[in-house]
């Protein structure tokens, strides 16, 4: 299983799924599939979604549940 | 924080795998089994009534294999024509859907060859009007049967 966080990004983007899937080159619907964790987007696709809200794939996509935000310890 | 509209956010904004799809899917069927059930009728009034129940039968079955064949046409295009109808698409096929629409023509190609099977096995068919309906049906079946188990698969 491979756990995500586009829907946090997205809210903090401001974004709606439909302008997402517009950057993305995909159908919105596809947005939604992903946020819920029903379909694991291809590697290119993700690194895409990545480079739409400027981060990693490691930031966006894991294989482990992501722990709250709060709960993380500063890298630097 | 500012969340986007709910609207926005929404996966049920457009017909697809929603309320339409799936009634137009079930009319496509619909249709199609009464238009045979009525020139099965039509047959046996042709051979024991009068000829005008044959006709008004015959008709009534036309009428129903041209309204299975609207229905199933109307399935694709609110599916933004991803099976079938290509030059009518609003928005190109992406990954997720390409996946679907694999897995929806191999449970198609399946079923359908099925159903034949099955259909040559124990359907009798007495008239050439029988068999011209039968074909129709057989023909919209193989042509729609991808749209019209996508309208039922939860990941369309």
């Amino acid at each position: 299983m491979i756990y995500n966080r586009v829907s946090v990004f997205r809210a903090e983007k401001n974004m709606s799924r439909q302008q997402l899937a517009d950057q993305a080159g995909v159908n919105y619907q596809t947005i939604g599939f992903i946020e819920r964790g029903d379909y694991t987007p291809s590697l290119e696709l993700a690194f895409t979604l990545a480079r739409v809200f400027n981060v990693s794939v490691t930031d966006l996509f894991s294989d482990q549940p992501f722990k709250p935000l709060i709960e993380r310890t500063p890298t630097s | 924080m500012k969340y986007p509209k709910k609207t926005e956010q929404s996966n049920f904004i457009t017909a697809n795998n929603g309320i339409v799809a799936k009634s137009l899917s079930v009319g496509v069927i619909l249709f199609a089994f009464t238009a045979f059930y009525l020139i099965k009728l039509a047959t046996q009034a042709g051979e024991y009534g009068p000829s005008g129940d044959y006709t008004t039968l015959e008709n009534l079955a036309r009428a129903g294999i041209a309204l299975s064949l609207v229905s199933a046409i109307g399935l694709n295009i609110v599916q933004n024509s991803i099976y079938w109808f290509w030059w009518l698409r609003k928005t190109p096929v992406d990954e997720r859907q390409k996946a679907v629409r694999q897995s929806v023509f191999e449970e198609a190609y399946t079923t359908v060859i099925t159903g034949i099977i099955i259909a040559a096995f124990f359907l009798q068919l007495n008239s050439h009007d029988e068999r011209l309906i039968a074909g129709w049906i057989a023909g919209i079946l193989v042509f729609f049967m991808p749209p019209i188990l996508a309208a039922w698969h939860k990941e369309s």
